[in-house]
């Protein structure tokens, strides 16, 4: 903690950020511009207004004055109608009636997915609309058509991008909120698994030199990738933190003492995983990987670690072997990624970028979600506050890692 | 703990108020009228919480005094058969209770805020000793809480268990036996 840091503890009121304060965590903690940016303005922003429920006849204007900024006048709105599933933005159905751009006359089902007035996480639209459209034509991704990264013509920032067939779990599966705990059948595990590890070796051999992904850096080979990673959710930590918990800071100070070495900078999902796709339920084929909010420029491992997560596990038929997102057992996982992408498995990084995505995962849930939630931030505030107690468990298994890892 | 009462009713409040009931069928009066009820409910729990330790603090209190009089009434008098036995009785329980009410002198609000004090003053410790101790004294330091962390997150888990989220709950003690030497 910087001296200017600790000399503001005592004053510092989280839900009314003084700029002192903002200013120290800025000086305090190193992460991307467009990282930081937006943590600075969610700081900014606090204090303001909690969040204002937009009937779907004012989304619909705001997606229409966005639509006539970027394309002109010719286009109709039809069909507007809420979306459910994700704990952190809103989503709105509605057909567009337009000329497409080297299509012609369509009617477009699209989705407006715009942010509450403060996210369980807290991301950039434009990272997001940057990093699907370097996707599309590698790998399934929704069609994104356009930013309204400012909030300009919507109530938040948004993405209207194009709607995609499928189901994240099968219809008579069963499942938890927001997409764990979701058990497939064996016949739709064997179809999708092979599907599932291809697109993701394809996601991290994405020559993106030639992609437009300006709100992203490139961290340097070495250690930089990861410390970004521990200073930017110890960050988010002090920002919405409310009862302290020290074994965060005893991660946050064993992930600095062991940050792993990048060897190669690929894309990175952050948030690949069972429930994040959609697939035909007819024949299993996957037709669009979703949720590319937290993607980044860094390490694989931070991918192989999040997806092999235990939160996302489910048991196979003799109760004794987890499945990775409830498809195949950790060993065949990593031997079929190895084959299908080239790269090697580093147990150490693996093993790191573990403990990493569980101290993001628990500083989500547990700092974020009760912060947003207490200010009435969003519009699923109690799913938030429900999603809480998932924290502990995640801050267990954290605990028994660093142990290992001593 | 995070997830407490507060935070679980006052978001469960919103939800009512701000999806369910503008959901509901105007013409279905027996639900309108339970989601309103249900909605005062919950802000009378919220209000009630974290006075009913108080509460009841203050109610025993009164029963021990009015009860010690009761007493001495019957101190004045020659007592027998069923008169006697339930003054005795009531004498024995206004002692037992003046002994409890001894052992519930904190409010929970301060317990609450002492559990607070020390995890950030814990948290800070960690900081400091990793920024600026030896690598001996960090080591000793990772170990005390991280065996602290270990103790304390069981019983986290435990509370937390009817959620759901954990693949063998069987694996977890009770949080009853857990809190048992408290």
């Amino acid at each position: 903690m910087t001296d200017l840091l600790r000399a503001l503890k005592g004053s510092i009121d989280k839900d009314r950020p003084s700029p002192e304060w903002i200013a120290a965590l800025r000086q305090q903690f190193t992460v991307e511009n467009s990282v930081d940016r937006l943590l600075t303005r969610k700081l900014e922003r606090r204090a303001g207004p909690g969040y204002s429920s937009a009937s779907l006849k004012e989304l619909s204007a705001g997606v229409a004055a966005l639509i006539k900024a970027r394309t002109g006048n010719d286009y109709r709105l039809s069909n507007e109608r809420w979306l459910s599933g994700g704990a952190s933005k809103i989503q709105m159905a509605f057909t567009l009636d337009w000329d497409r751009p080297g299509v012609g006359r369509e009617q477009t089902p699209m989705v407006l997915r715009m942010e509450p007035a403060e996210s369980i996480v807290e991301t950039s639209r434009l990272r997001e609309f940057q990093i699907i459209k370097a996707m599309d034509g590698t790998v399934p991704v929704p069609p994104v058509f356009w930013c309204d990264e400012d909030g300009d013509y919507l109530p938040y920032p948004a993405l209207v991008y194009g709607f995609a067939e499928g189901v994240t779990k099968p219809s008579s599966g069963t499942s938890g909120v927001s997409g764990t705990g979701i058990a497939l059948p064996e016949e739709v595990r064997a179809k999708l698994a092979p599907q599932f590890i291809h697109h993701l070796a394809k996601i991290h051999n994405f020559d993106y030199s030639q992609s437009d992904l300006s709100a992203f850096e490139i961290p340097r080979p070495g250690t930089q990738c990861a410390a970004w990673g521990v200073d930017w959710w110890e960050r988010v930590w002090e920002e919405d933190g409310d009862e302290e918990i020290p074994l965060l800071r005893i991660a946050a100070a064993w992930l600095r003492r062991n940050l792993p070495q990048l060897d190669k900078p690929t894309l990175v999902h952050s948030d690949y995983r069972l429930g994040n796709f959609l697939f035909t339920e007819n024949n299993c084929e996957i037709t669009a990987l979703l949720d590319w909010e937290l993607g980044r420029i860094g390490d694989r491992h931070q991918d192989l670690a999040w997806t092999t997560s235990k939160a996302f596990a489910t048991m196979d038929k003799t109760g004794k072997t987890p499945l990775v997102c409830s498809m195949l057992p950790e060993a065949e996982f990593f031997e079929a990624y190895e084959q299908a992408s080239g790269f090697r498995v580093d147990p150490k990084a693996l093993h790191w970028y573990k403990v990493y995505n569980n101290f993001s995962l628990a500083i989500l849930i547990i700092g974020s979600g009760y912060r947003v939630a207490r200010n009435a931030k969003t519009h699923q505030d109690v799913l938030l506050s429900w999603l809480t107690g998932i924290g502990y468990m995640v801050l267990d298994e954290m605990r028994s890692q660093i142990e290992q890892g001593i | 703990m995070q997830l407490r009462s507060d935070i679980q009713l006052s978001t469960l409040i919103q939800a009512m108020t701000n999806v369910i009931i503008p959901a509901i069928d105007s013409e279905n009066q027996l639900a309108q009228e339970q989601a309103q009820l249900m909605v005062g409910m919950l802000q009378l729990m919220s209000c009630q919480l974290p006075l009913q330790y108080r509460f009841d603090r203050d109610e025993l209190t009164r029963l021990i005094e009015y009860s010690e009089q009761l007493v001495n009434t019957g101190s004045q008098c020659a007592l027998s058969g069923n008169v006697k036995a339930d003054f005795e009785q009531l004498a024995k329980r206004s002692d037992d209770s003046q002994r409890l009410l001894q052992r519930c002198d904190a409010d929970p609000a301060e317990l609450h805020t002492a559990v607070r004090q020390l995890r950030e003053d814990i948290s800070q410790l960690v900081k400091s000793v990793s920024a600026e101790g030896d690598t001996d004294l960090a080591g000793n330091v990772e170990r005390v809480v991280l065996a602290l962390s270990r103790d304390q997150l069981v019983r986290d888990r435990a509370l937390l268990v009817v959620q759901g989220w954990e693949p063998d709950p069987e694996a977890l003690p009770d949080i009853n036996e857990l809190l048992n030497g408290v």
